[in-house]
């Protein structure tokens, strides 16, 4: 595991584009751990001039760097907070993913017949799913917080991992290495995880960065599509009261930062994830 | 051939079947009355109960599952809670203003993302590759709803060519008809969502294209074509490319299965009145069975567009055998 | 001392449906078809025959990475089937494999180390240190000693020659007591197979191990093995000592196969590379 993380980053920040796209991932990281440590308002509070009249829509200033919102609330400080959410949901739905979707895998590929045609089945079911109109039914009744959004996100998403595993399994399973450690004693288990697995991590690895991008974009659509945690302020929500409030439109400076961050951070997300996936996939690499 | 094709079909079958059964246990998750599912509360009490009696809540949850499938296999889907109408009048119009908006995108989406695509996996290496991939990535990085809100920003508000929403201008055609697809009104109000999803969808098959580009290029049929004295373009757009199609033609049907599902997103920025935009109101105004109704013909089409792109998948690659 | 009686193994090809329709011919292949011999303690047996003859199925189904469709295998007096059933941890401790393609044998994750020190952790066998003293010792009687820096290396970083030693260091580990190796020099350079060579008729001499030795290599025949066995369609044609087989072949197969390698003339035989001459050193 250690091995793997040290490779990772190793082969990543061999390339320009992943040294930069791992800092800025980095980064975001540190504004999620933080940024609301460090954010100079509370994202709810309403903010008054000296005059004592709300700052509604008040564009960037020296005291509010991207201007207020309708209700006078801190943009700057609403931005600061969103980085939490975006990366919590997005990070554990990616973990919960992989896990799910490399056990699948692992094991759909690994023993085969039977085992492999259910297990492919359910996929198959899973695979038809509709992503986000499944996603927003589960939150309609379940109810909208932080963990209903990434149950139901990890509940659609691990599929894509599981195929991807399978596949790898598949032709792993027949390689020497295998009938080698079988003869040596070990059990089917020890195989599956002590032998197989570790050949799948790095196909497992890029799969995790794109399905951590994935949930961060559908993070955000959720919070837009106003089902998100309604307690929390996300840049996913921040841009639904825009949307909300009917007044995005004359208020630009509201509209821009919470959708340049989730691009920055995402397209960061991806690059980091296919600055690694060339290496590992030769036929990818351009000359 | 014919066994595999009965395979993969009993599959779908199966497929479905789970989708229809986990969608009514999921719509009876709901806490408290299950009945509160079918049965709009806003009936006056007489008419609770023939309702009831219709559907047979009164009987037990297995009972009333078959019953649920049976009216199903009827295009039977319930009644909104909202209008009394049936469901599947609601939500047959949207459909096909859905298919209106998100066809003609997706398939501009795949033309151009495919040339482009064999453009730069045939130049690899050079600046525009790079440059082409950078702004793909990034594109595909953005929330699909904020380029949209960019676009409505800058296009419709700052130079006021298009307007910001909906399918045709409002009064115009009090009720859905054919005769509203014919007008230019339509086509003004198409453009912009058009054009976002357009540019928005174009990233993944121009990044598909491209690598699957990048492997046909070093084969050894490219090189004889090229001996045989044809131009790098000939051989570009008569060899490679056609070859390079396969892959990213048997994804298409899927793609859009998943664009269907993914209207929800355009259709509201836009207020677009498609079958996502009715899921979304229909959530929020706790309309039950239009939102039942609106997500099982959402996920049949997912599932067939799977089913159709595996299919297709296995016709055209002939390193699969028929299993 | 090995001894397989009445061994066959039948593939089946194709099942259910399909069977039925392409009649019984093509249902199935005998890739071994009832052979029967023996191995003494510390005695090398060569199989010998051409490609798709079921050498490799032989070695598969010794190892138990095969399941019989008839016959016996007797290890030291008990059946290695029912024992296999009852405790297969114990049979493999006895009975390993040395593979043809040293890059495909080895889990190209793990280092050197880890790889000789698996077999020992699925057995289940000692602490950290002693497991670690036990994988030393391995590698360094195959010629990788810890102060080559190998141990710490993955397989793509090593040659082919260090690969296969890595393989039979792997085998080793366990101290078996009979031990297969299907070609384990078909994939070499010709500079190295005789250093390999030399190692396995080393290892034999030191450990008392019989050995199984498969080969296409009518030339290295000579050189390791006591006695050899002709395999022809999944059938021993033809056994005996190395030298009279060679000499004076009975079965026409196998006058056909020595007439196709000049080499494998023992006369010849001779002519090999005085590193030969040493022979196990
Ligand atoms: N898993 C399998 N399924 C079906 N047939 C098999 C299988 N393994 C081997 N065979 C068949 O059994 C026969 C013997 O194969 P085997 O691998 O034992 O030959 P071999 O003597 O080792 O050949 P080579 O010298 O090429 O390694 C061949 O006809 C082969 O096609
Ligand atoms: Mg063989």
């Amino acid at each position: 595991m250690i091995r793997l993380c040290s490779t990772f980053i190793k082969t990543v920040w061999a390339t320009r584009a992943g040294r930069v796209s791992l800092l800025v991932v980095v980064g975001c990281v540190l504004l999620a751990v933080f940024g609301p440590l460090l954010a100079p308002y509370d994202p709810t509070m309403r903010n008054y001039d000296q005059a004592g009249k709300l700052l509604r829509l008040a564009g960037p200033s020296w005291d509010h760097w991207m201007g207020t919102t309708l209700l006078g609330r801190d943009i700057f400080s609403q931005m600061m907070w969103g980085a939490r959410p975006a990366l919590l949901v997005g990070g554990i739905t990616a973990l919960g993913t992989v896990v799910i979707g490399l056990n699948v895998g692992l094991i759909a590929g690994y023993f085969g017949g039977r085992t492999d045609a259910i297990l492919m089945r359910i996929t198959d079911i899973f695979l038809g799913l509709p992503f986000l109109p499944f996603i927003i039914v589960v939150l309609a009744m379940t109810g909208r917080s932080l963990w209903t959004i990434i149950f139901a996100m990890t509940i659609v998403m691990w599929r894509s991992t599981a195929r991807v595993i399978r596949a790898q399994v598949l032709s792993l399973r027949e390689m020497q290495f295998v009938s080698a450690a079988r003869i040596t004693g070990a059990s089917d288990f020890a195989i599956l995880y002590r032998e197989i697995a570790p050949n799948v991590m790095p196909v497992a690895l890029v799969s995790t960065a794109f399905s951590l991008a994935w949930a961060i974009i559908t993070e955000a659509s959720i919070g837009f599509l106003g089902f998100g945690d309604p307690t929390v302020v996300s840049w996913g929500s921040i841009l639904y009261d825009a949307y909300a409030s009917q007044a995005m439109y004359r208020a630009p400076w509201w509209v821009v930062p919470p959708g340049i961050a989730i691009m920055i951070l995402v397209s960061a997300v991806y690059f980091v994830g296919r600055a690694y996936e060339e290496v590992i996939n030769p036929r990818l690499r351009s000359v | 051939m014919g066994r595999y094709l009965a395979t993969r079909l009993s599959h779908v079958v199966i497929t479905l079947f789970a989708m229809m059964t986990l969608t009514f246990f999921l719509f009876r998750l709901l806490p408290g009355d299950p009945t509160a599912m079918v049965i709009s509360p806003a009936l006056d009490p007489a008419a609770q109960e023939a309702m009831r009696v219709r559907f047979g809540l009164d009987r037990p949850l297995v009972e009333q599952y078959f019953v649920y499938l049976a009216n199903l296999a009827r295009f039977d889907f319930g009644y909104s809670f909202r209008t009394s109408g049936p469901v599947w009048d609601l939500i047959q119009g949207r459909l096909v203003n859905t298919l209106l908006l998100i066809l003609p995108s997706m398939t501009a989406a795949y033309a151009i993302g495919a040339f482009l695509g064999a453009y730069i996996g045939w130049h690899r290496g050079s600046r525009t590759e790079a440059g082409v991939i950078l702004v793909a990535t990034i594109l595909q990085s953005a929330p699909l709803f904020w380029l949209s809100m960019l676009a409505i920003l800058f296009f419709s508000i700052k130079l006021d060519l298009f307007p910001t929403g909906h399918i045709v201008s409002p009064g115009s055609f009090p009720e859905q008809t054919w005769r509203m697809y014919l007008t230019w009104d339509f086509l003004h109000h198409l453009a912009l969502p058009f054009m976002v999803n357009t540019l928005y969808q174009l990233c993944f098959p121009l990044l598909l294209m491209r690598s699957t580009m990048l492997s046909t290029v070093g084969e050894d049929f490219i090189e004889l074509a090229r001996m045989k004295g044809l131009t790098e373009r000939q051989v570009l757009f008569r060899h490679a490319m056609p070859t390079s199609l396969l892959p990213l033609a048997t994804t298409l049907p899927m793609i859009l299965g998943w664009a269907v599902a993914g209207s929800v997103v355009i259709e509201t920025i836009f207020s677009w009145p498609g079958l996502g935009l009715l899921m979304v109101e229909a959530v929020t105004q706790a309309d039950y069975p239009l939102v039942q109704g609106a997500f099982l013909l959402i996920a049949v089409l997912t599932v067939t567009g799977t089913f159709v792109a595996d299919m297709l998948y296995g016709m055209l690659d002939p390193r699969i055998v028929y299993r | 001392m090995i001894e397989v009686q009445g061994l066959s193994k039948e593939y089946m090809l194709a099942t259910g449906l399909r069977a039925l329709v392409s009649g019984p011919r093509h249902r199935s292949v005998k890739a071994v078809d009832n052979i029967s011999f023996a191995i003494r303690a510390g005695e090398v047996l060569g199989l010998v025959g051409e490609s798709g003859s079921g050498k490799s199925t032989t070695g598969k189904l010794l190892v138990g990475l095969e399941e019989p469709t008839s016959g016996s295998i007797m290890i030291d007096g008990t059946d290695a089937t029912s024992l296999r059933k009852r405790d297969r941890k114990a049979f493999h401790r006895r009975i390993q494999m040395i593979f043809q393609d040293p890059y495909g044998s080895l889990n190209p994750q793990h280092t050197i180390s880890e790889i000789v020190a698996r077999p020992l952790i699925y057995q289940g066998e000692g602490n950290r240190a002693e497991i670690a003293r036990r994988v030393a010792a391995a590698l360094d009687e195959v010629g990788l000693p810890s102060d080559g820096n190998y141990h710490d290396k993955f397989p793509h970083q090593l040659s082919g020659g260090q690969r296969q030693r890595v393989c039979i260091a792997r085998a080793m580990v366990l101290e078996p007591a009979f031990v297969v190796a299907d070609e384990p020099i078909s994939m070499l350079d010709v500079s190295i197979k005789w250093d390999i060579i030399r190692l396995l008729k080393r290892l034999v001499r030191d450990h008392g191990i019989s050995l199984l030795y498969i080969t296409h290599d009518l030339a290295t025949v000579s050189v390791v093995c006591d006695r050899i066995a002709i395999m022809y369609r999944g059938t021993i044609v033809e056994t005996g000592p190395v030298k009279q087989v060679l000499a004076t072949p009975q079965h026409g197969y196998t006058r056909a196969l020595i007439a196709s390698i000049p080499s494998a003339d023992p006369d010849h035989a001779r002519e090999r590379p005085p590193v030969l001459s040493r022979g196990g050193q």
